[in-house]
C-alpha cells in the first residue's frame, strides 16, 4: 500500500518540480552569438562588399532568424525579442536602400555598418544585466 | 536652404529631452553613452551628406533607423515598465516624426 502510494506520488512531484524550475536568463552562450553577430555585421560593410550582395545579405538575415530562434526559447525572452524585432526592421530598411543604391560610399558603408551594430549593443547591455542578477 | 547640421542637432536634443524628461539618474550613465553614439552617428551623415557621399534623399531612411535604435536602447533599460517604455517611444516617434516632416528631399545643402 506504501509502495503504491510512493509510485502514486513520485511522477507527480516530479511533474511540479519540472513545472518550478529555475531557468537563469543568463547565458553565455548568448554573448557569445551577439559577439558573432559584431564580427559579421563589420563582414558585411567591408569594402569589398560596397556593391550589394544578396548572398551576404541572405546571410545575415539567418544570422538574425537563428539569434531570435535562440532568444525565444529563454528566460526573459520578453525583454531581447522586441529589440531583435526592431534590429531585423532596421537591417530590412538598410538591405533594401543598399538593394536599390546598388553601390555604398564607403561613408555610408560606415553608418550601415554602426547602425547595425547599435542594436548589438543594446541586446549586450540586456546580456551583461543577466549576468549581474545570477 | 536644409541645413543638415541644425537638423540633426534638432533631433538630438529632442531625443536628450524626452530622455530627460522622463529618467532619473540610475539610467543617466547609458543614456549619455547612448546619446554619445549617436551623436557620432549623425555627425558622420552629415559629414558624408556635406561631402556628397550620402545623398540628401537617404536621409529620412537613416534618421528611421535611428529612431528604431533610440527605441532599442529604450528596452535594453530592464527597469523600465513596458507602459514607460511605451510612453518615451511615443514621444520619441511623434517628435522624430515632426523632424522628419520638416525634411524636404528635393532641398539642397548649402
Amino acid at each position: 500500500m506504501k509502495l503504491k502510494s510512493i509510485a502514486l506520488i513520485l511522477p507527480l512531484f516530479l511533474f511540479v518540480s519540472c513545472k518550478v524550475a529555475f531557468v537563469p536568463a543568463y547565458n553565455g552562450t548568448a554573448i557569445e552569438l551577439v559577439k558573432s553577430g559584431q564580427g559579421l555585421t563589420t563582414k558585411l560593410h567591408v569594402e569589398e562588399n560596397a556593391t550589394y550582395n544578396d548572398e551576404q545579405y541572405t546571410l545575415y538575415n539567418s544570422y538574425i532568424a537563428s539569434l531570435k530562434a535562440f532568444d525565444q526559447a529563454r528566460a526573459n525572452s520578453n525583454l531581447l525579442l522586441p529589440i531583435i524585432g526592431r534590429y531585423q526592421a532596421a537591417f530590412n530598411t538598410l538591405r533594401a536602400q543598399h538593394k536599390g543604391k546598388g553601390t555604398l560610399t564607403p561613408i555610408e558603408l560606415k553608418v550601415h555598418n554602426e547602425q547595425l551594430q547599435a542594436f548589438l549593443n543594446d541586446l549586450l547591455v540586456v546580456e551583461n544585466n543577466f549576468k549581474k542578477q545570477n | 536652404m536644409f541645413n543638415f547640421q541644425v537638423f540633426a542637432a534638432n533631433l538630438l536634443a529632442a531625443v536628450a529631452n524626452t530622455l530627460q524628461n522622463n529618467f532619473t539618474t540610475p539610467v543617466k550613465q547609458f543614456i549619455e553613452e547612448t546619446l554619445a553614439s549617436k551623436e557620432e552617428r549623425l555627425k558622420d551623415i552629415a559629414q558624408g551628406v556635406l561631402d556628397k557621399q550620402i545623398d540628401l534623399k537617404d536621409v529620412p531612411e537613416y534618421a528611421k533607423v535611428e529612431l528604431n535604435i533610440a527605441e532599442a536602447d529604450l528596452l535594453a533599460i530592464g527597469i523600465l515598465t513596458a507602459t514607460e517604455a511605451q510612453d518615451v517611444i511615443n514621444a520619441l516617434v511623434e517628435k522624430g516624426t515632426a523632424l522628419l516632416n520638416g525634411l524636404v528631399p528635393t532641398q539642397q545643402v548649402k
